[in-house]
């Protein structure tokens, strides 16, 4: 999963969309309060918000289709 | 239109993708993601030449490796390959490929407890793999449900992150190997729900109990054996660990190729398979023995035979010649 989130953050790194990774062993209490249950967990948040919470591996394609979908609302 | 297209990115699938790139093969890697079952082994210790390392360390440089000899990657479920002429057209939900050639090594999946509430809480309190979710269950109650040396290893590893750990398993006894029974005895917060089965997964948003119950009359295995469980009981927690043991997922292939009882495809000494120009290697084959190894070396062995059948020109093809232009130096 790293590799596709690096070149998405690398694609997406200049139009306003910030694309992180968190370490869950280092920052438990954030894991815990998003209830991560499962690695990879990709969570999009829209003005501060979390709007949307995607489970398991995803391909790059489906990843951009959401994220395109929450810039063009 | 690519030389040869390889569905499945774990130690078979790379590996075909470094020798079929080295041969000059124009090589695309399908695959949902990288590494397979591999990133699940947190030490291997038995790959020649690797003294000790992750098995997602030794998968991820598999990748660069193949990268640096010019394969091509996407990320995404194959859904199909059908045959046109001597072409193979592979399909996902996003996009199309062509090929001269495909290489099968898209390898096994867990197998599910096919119980309510499983696919509903998947992600969310139900997980196929204790070495990558259970660190998030620190300080929970879990419960891992099976019986052999995955299952067994998965209660030992979450025993010592999680409050309470739950072994739940449909015998009386376990088919692991003795001295991991004899730890997991030990550990002095797992109880063992023996002769039992998960006969549901409950929750809201996340996971909060599981039923289980006596196994069915038709299952031949012991009913009402009184060992630890009465008719059907809940068990409160966070958690549930899935560890029965893989399938192969061959169902989309459509007959395409042959495959043995077991859902294998069959393969001859070279990997070819009963269709012509379609290869296999790993685990999701009938080969003896799932190990990162052998694997590998059948992954190798599947992208030779890809490229002794195109140099061959037996796809119709113009046979294929060496190409000095694409020397670098």
């Amino acid at each position: 999963m790293s590799p596709i989130i690096d070149e998405l953050a690398k694609e997406y790194g200049g139009r306003g969309i910030k694309i992180g990774k968190l370490n869950v062993d280092e920052s438990e209490k954030i894991a815990q309060q998003y209830r991560i249950m499962s690695i990879p967990t990709i969570i999009i948040f829209k003005n501060g918000k979390p709007v949307e919470q995607v489970v398991g591996a995803k391909s790059k394609e489906e990843l951009v289709k959401k994220i395109e979908g929450f810039i063009r609302k | 239109m690519f030389d040869v297209i390889i569905i499945g990115a774990g130690p078979a699938g790379l590996s075909a993708a470094i020798y079929a790139a080295r041969r000059a093969l124009k090589t695309l890697v399908v695959a949902k993601d990288i590494g397979g079952q591999a990133i699940l082994a947190p030490h291997v210790e038995n790959f020649p030449g690797i003294l000790g390392a992750a098995g997602i360390e030794i998968t991820m440089k598999m990748r660069e490796q193949a990268e640096k000899f010019g394969a091509g990657f996407k990320s995404d479920e194959a859904r199909g390959v059908l045959k046109r002429k001597n072409i193979f057209v592979v399909e996902t939900n996003n996009f199309k490929e062509e090929a001269k050639a495909v290489i099968l090594a898209f390898g096994l999946m867990p197998r599910r407890l096919e119980v309510p509430g499983e696919e509903k809480f998947k992600g969310r309190g139900v997980s196929y793999c204790a070495i990558c979710d259970g660190p998030l269950y620190k300080n929970k109650t879990v419960a891992v449900v099976g019986g052999g040396n995955s299952a067994v290893d998965a209660a030992l590893y979450l025993s010592k992150i999680a409050k309470k750990v739950y072994l739940i398993h449909r015998r009386g006894g376990f088919r692991a190997e003795e001295a991991r029974v004899c730890k997991l005895k030990e550990a002095k917060n797992v109880e063992l729900v023996l002769n039992a089965v998960v006969s549901e997964i409950a929750g809201e948003d996340y996971v909060s109990a599981v039923k289980v119950s006596d196994p069915p009359a038709t299952s031949g295995l012991p009913r009402q054996a009184g060992v630890n469980t009465k008719a059907e009981r809940e068990i409160k927690l966070d958690g549930v660990f899935v560890e029965i043991g893989y399938i192969t997922k061959v169902d989309w292939l459509k007959n395409l190729v042959r495959l043995n009882d077991r859902n294998e495809i069959i393969t001859d000494k070279d990997c070819k398979t009963s269709e012509e120009g379609i290869f296999a290697a790993g685990d999701i084959t009938d080969v003896s023995y799932k190990q990162i190894v052998i694997s590998a070396g059948e992954g190798a062995k599947a992208a030779l035979s890809a490229y002794r059948y195109l140099a061959a020109g037996k796809n119709g093809a113009e046979s294929k010649s060496f190409d000095w232009g694409k020397c670098k130096s």
